[in-house]
């Protein structure tokens, strides 16, 4: 589903109107960004956690290649849902 | 963060009611929550994208969300690290290492999570190494180091194959080393078969202990030792061999050194029919000797003491024969046995006179004694041997009581070998018999002579005259009669007469040898015609296309050569016929044989040819009559042809296509054209009287006002006149909504217009979108002419069906 269909499905339950709620919709997403950039970590009830791992570094074996590989250190964005969200996909 | 944070940042940022903006937020993860469960995935730019995937876990398909963050926000998230990319610390060699271990989970791995690759050392064996579980220990790069520094240089040089080894690999335990057993092959025992050498008898004990014994036996002893050897090998299952420079006779009752359980039943039967044939030979030269040995003995006989003696010897070796019992039974002379001559005193004398002076008391047992081994004999071969093999030996007829001999002493001489043996036992080495060989070669000479005198007649041919045969016969008969002839001349028996019989008889025979090759030669060529018969059906069941076309050529062929024996006619003569035929000559051949009345001649003449055609393959078929046309220029027409005709259907039902098409586009999709403008609002409609009346009545309740009239029309525009000005029409709309939106439009673009409503009769309604008022009509169209551009850019933007037609 892209972006527009998701606000035009918004709109419908909200007060505003298109302009306004795409508006909103996009300062939401820009405030969970830097949320997540400064802080790791952001908890949004009955949806899920947004949360930065940190990965260490690691050698590697790479047999295509034929070499050893030092990767270096990595922070990843990883979502987990929550149990009532999980519930409903069960469903 | 939480939600509630987020909702007051995002209402101080945007400066909304707190309310509104946790409504919104609220609404937005609900929809997104039911979106993914539904199992939709969501994008949303600049953020990521929300994936439902699915798996099955314990049997059981579930879904879960997973969230892979846009690019640019990845990069903004590992911002700290993005500069960092990975090194290639050693260039692996997958040979020099011994293991492996790459890793596919996050984080804290255990050695479940690994696949190793486990090399091996040696070329020949693999070694499988499992997975060790060690304790929880967080697994680190450092952990893993490659293990080929440790491996030294030649080793790992050495280990070509690369074994991937997986999560659960049974370890499988190396083999036992067993001491290896030799296990010889058991002996096979081949029983040792008497093929030719045939082991009799231990020489007895008192002939071993006689061995000093003079060569030469008094003869009267020596007649009753070879009687009772005679009857002891008549009796003896095997039989004696005796030795031809002593010419000792070995005494019965020895044993037999191999027994025969050991001997096939195959060798057996052969040893048996050897040792018959062998006893035979024996018997007859034992019974030669002893003919000999009559007639000396009739010339020179012993005194009484010493034939006592010789029958005391006697009795000695028959009583080593059948015992001592059956000596006495058996034995003619009683008295010898209670004589008192010792062996020793047997080569003391030797007197033709004193034998003649012996009584005839004590001849007659002697007598007697041979004729009992005469008749013992003759019921041996009678019984053992049967009557096939009397007639078989070639030499041998009984003839009264007496069994004669021709050859024996070849025979003996060719089928026995003997050889003594170094512990004293003798064995007979015996030869294969030529009487066989005899039998078939004469057999075969009969044979010869029998087809010479087939090739002969059939040489000089069915009419050879009797005469031409006697010519021929008489030769071999003269022969044959000079050398019978020398008794009868001596006789004086030999006459004409005998002659004349001898001539009928030799005619008779002639004759039955004729009729016999006669039914021979018929039965041949029976044989001859069925086997022909026979390879005909077998061609005719084997035939082949090729050979039937064959076979018709050859039948055409053999049909128009003549017959070999053509019928004959009568010569035709043709004589000169001089003046008186003159006018009556025949002008030619054929002529000539008209007048004969040989029609039959002429017509034979003329059907014969003069050349033998030959006819080929194509003269039988008859290719000629059908018109040569290549099959595939005909295919390649056809198909063209088709083509051809495909295409015009093709082309034809396109056109129609097309033209349907057309003709709905214009009568149903496209409104008429034609009609003209109706400015004033009314239709054109003179076809309906009833409807001008309406139109009339409609004109006179609406309030539109005829002070407007139209001065020019370029295209969709129109200029019309009023009275305050000029105006410009530049769209008309069906519906109120859509003139809004399109006057909107131009509002925006700073063009002020205004909507007018005109009701039409029949309860039609336009909505005119008009521009201005301007005093002249040079300054409406020059407006229009700046602003034109936009005014078509927006008509076009404006719906289809709610535009003015144009």
């Amino acid at each position: 589903m892209n972006r527009n269909s998701l606000i035009n499905k918004i709109r419908i339950k909200s007060t505003f109107d298109r302009k306004t709620a795409e508006w909103v919709f996009d300062t939401v997403f820009e405030v969970i960004k830097k949320s997540i950039l400064k802080k790791k970590i952001l908890q949004i009830d009955e949806f899920g956690i947004f949360e930065v791992e940190h990965r260490d570094m690691k050698t590697v074996a790479d047999p295509g290649k034929r070499a050893e590989i030092l990767l270096p250190p990595k922070d990843k964005l990883r979502f987990k849902p929550s149990g009532e969200f999980i519930k409903m996909l069960k469903d | 963060m939480k939600r509630d944070k987020l909702i007051k940042k995002v209402a101080s940022q945007l400066n909304l009611n707190e309310i509104e903006v946790a409504d919104f937020i609220a609404s937005v993860f609900d929809t997104m929550a039911a979106v993914l469960s539904k199992g939709r995935n969501i994008n949303i730019p600049e953020f990521g994208k929300f994936i439902v995937r699915e798996k099955t876990a314990d049997g059981v398909a579930c879904r879960y969300v997973t969230f892979s963050p846009s690019k640019k926000f990845a990069e903004e998230i590992n911002c700290n690290f993005s500069h960092l990319t990975p090194v290639l610390v050693s260039s692996l060699d997958l040979k020099g290492l011994k293991e492996i271990r790459i890793t596919e989970s996050d984080g804290v791995a255990d050695d479940a999570d690994f696949v190793s690759f486990v090399f091996e050392d040696t070329e020949t064996g693999i070694q499988f190494e499992a997975p060790v579980k060690e304790e929880e220990t967080p697994v680190s790069h450092d952990n893993i180091v490659p293990i080929a520094d440790e491996i030294p240089e030649d080793e790992t040089a050495d280990a070509p194959y690369l074994v991937p080894m997986f999560r659960s690999p049974a370890p499988v335990p190396p083999p036992e080393e067993k001491p290896l057993k030799v296990i010889e092959p058991p002996k096979v025992i081949e029983p040792v078969l008497p093929a030719e050498e045939i082991s009799v008898y231990d020489l007895p004990e008192t002939l071993k202990q006689d061995e000093t014994l003079p060569e030469t036996v008094f003869p009267e002893s020596k007649l009753s030792e070879e009687i009772t050897a005679v009857v002891s090998r008549k009796s003896a299952p095997v039989f004696e061999e005796t030795e031809p420079d002593t010419e000792e006779i070995i005494s019965a009752g020895e044993k037999e050194e191999e027994p025969a359980d050991e001997v096939k039943e195959k060798d057996k039967a052969e040893i048996i029919e050897e040792r018959i044939i062998t006893e035979k030979e024996i018997i007859l030269k034992d019974i030669e000797e002893y003919i000999k040995s009559k007639e000396e003995t009739k010339e020179t006989r012993h005194s009484g003491e010493e034939k006592e003696k010789d029958d005391e010897i006697n009795y000695f070796t028959r009583a080593n024969v059948f015992g001592e019992h059956d000596a006495e039974n058996n034995f003619a002379v009683e008295d010898i046995k209670n004589s008192d001559i010792k062996p020793q005193n047997v080569f003391e004398s030797e007197d033709a006179a004193e034998i003649d002076s012996l009584p005839q008391t004590e001849q007659q047992p002697e007598v007697e004694l041979e004729q009992n081994v005469f008749s013992d004999l003759e019921d041996f071969f009678n019984s053992e041997n049967g009557s096939q093999e009397k007639t078989e030996e070639p030499g041998t007829d009984i003839i009264g009581d007496k069994p004669v001999s021709t050859t024996v002493e070849n025979l003996a001489e060719a089928d026995t070998d003997t050889k003594v043996q170094s512990n004293g036992k003798k064995q007979i080495l015996l030869k294969d018999h030529d009487d066989d060989l005899d039998l078939k070669e004469e057999i075969l000479l009969l044979l010869m002579s029998r087809e010479k005198a087939i090739h002969d007649l059939d040489k000089y041919g069915p009419e050879i005259s009797p005469e031409e045969i006697q010519g021929i016969v008489p030769e071999e008969k003269a022969k044959d009669d000079e050398v019978e002839t020398p008794e009868e001349k001596e006789s004086g028996t030999v006459t004409g007469d005998a002659g004349i019989s001898g001539d009928i008889v030799f005619e008779e025979e002639k004759e039955s040898i004729y009729d016999e090759l006669n039914k021979r030669i018929a039965e041949l060529e029976e044989l001859s015609a069925k086997k022909e018969e026979i390879e005909e059906d077998l061609r005719k069941s084997h035939i082949s296309p090729e050979m039937t076309i064959f076979e018709k050529l050859v039948d055409e062929r053999t049909v128009s050569v003549p017959d070999k024996q053509a019928p004959v006619f009568p010569e035709i003569i043709i004589h000169d016929p001089g003046d008186k035929y003159e006018d009556k000559a025949p002008k030619s051949l054929s002529d000539a044989l008209e007048d004969v009345n040989l029609d039959g001649v002429i017509e034979h003449l003329e059907k014969t040819p003069s050349v033998i055609e030959e006819k080929s393959y194509d003269d039988v078929f008859k290719p000629a009559d059908i018109p040569f046309v290549p099959i595939s220029n005909q295919e390649h027409v056809i198909k063209k042809q088709r083509k051809l005709l495909r295409f015009l259907l093709y082309f034809f039902f396109v056109v129609i296509f097309s033209m349907m098409s057309f003709f709905l586009y214009k009568s149903i999709l496209t409104p008429n054209r034609k009609t003209p403008v109706d400015t004033l609002g009314v239709k054109i409609n003179d076809s309906v009287a009833g409807k001008i009346n309406l139109i009339d009545t409609e004109l006179s309740k609406s309030s539109l006002t005829l002070n407007e009239f139209e001065v020019e029309k370029e295209g969709d525009i129109i200029y019309k006149q009023r009275d305050d000005g000029y105006i410009i029409q530049i769209a008309k709309f069906d519906k109120y909504s859509d003139a809004l939106k399109y006057v909107s439009g131009l509002d925006n673009r700073n063009i002020h217009a205004e909507i007018e409503r005109v009701d039409l009769p029949l309860n039609v309604t336009e909505y005119r979108i008009i521009i201005g008022t301007f005093e002249t009509l040079q300054q409406a169209k020059s407006f229009f002419k700046t602003s034109g551009i936009m005014l078509n850019f927006i008509k076009v933007l404006t719906p289809f069906k709610t535009a003015m037609p144009f």
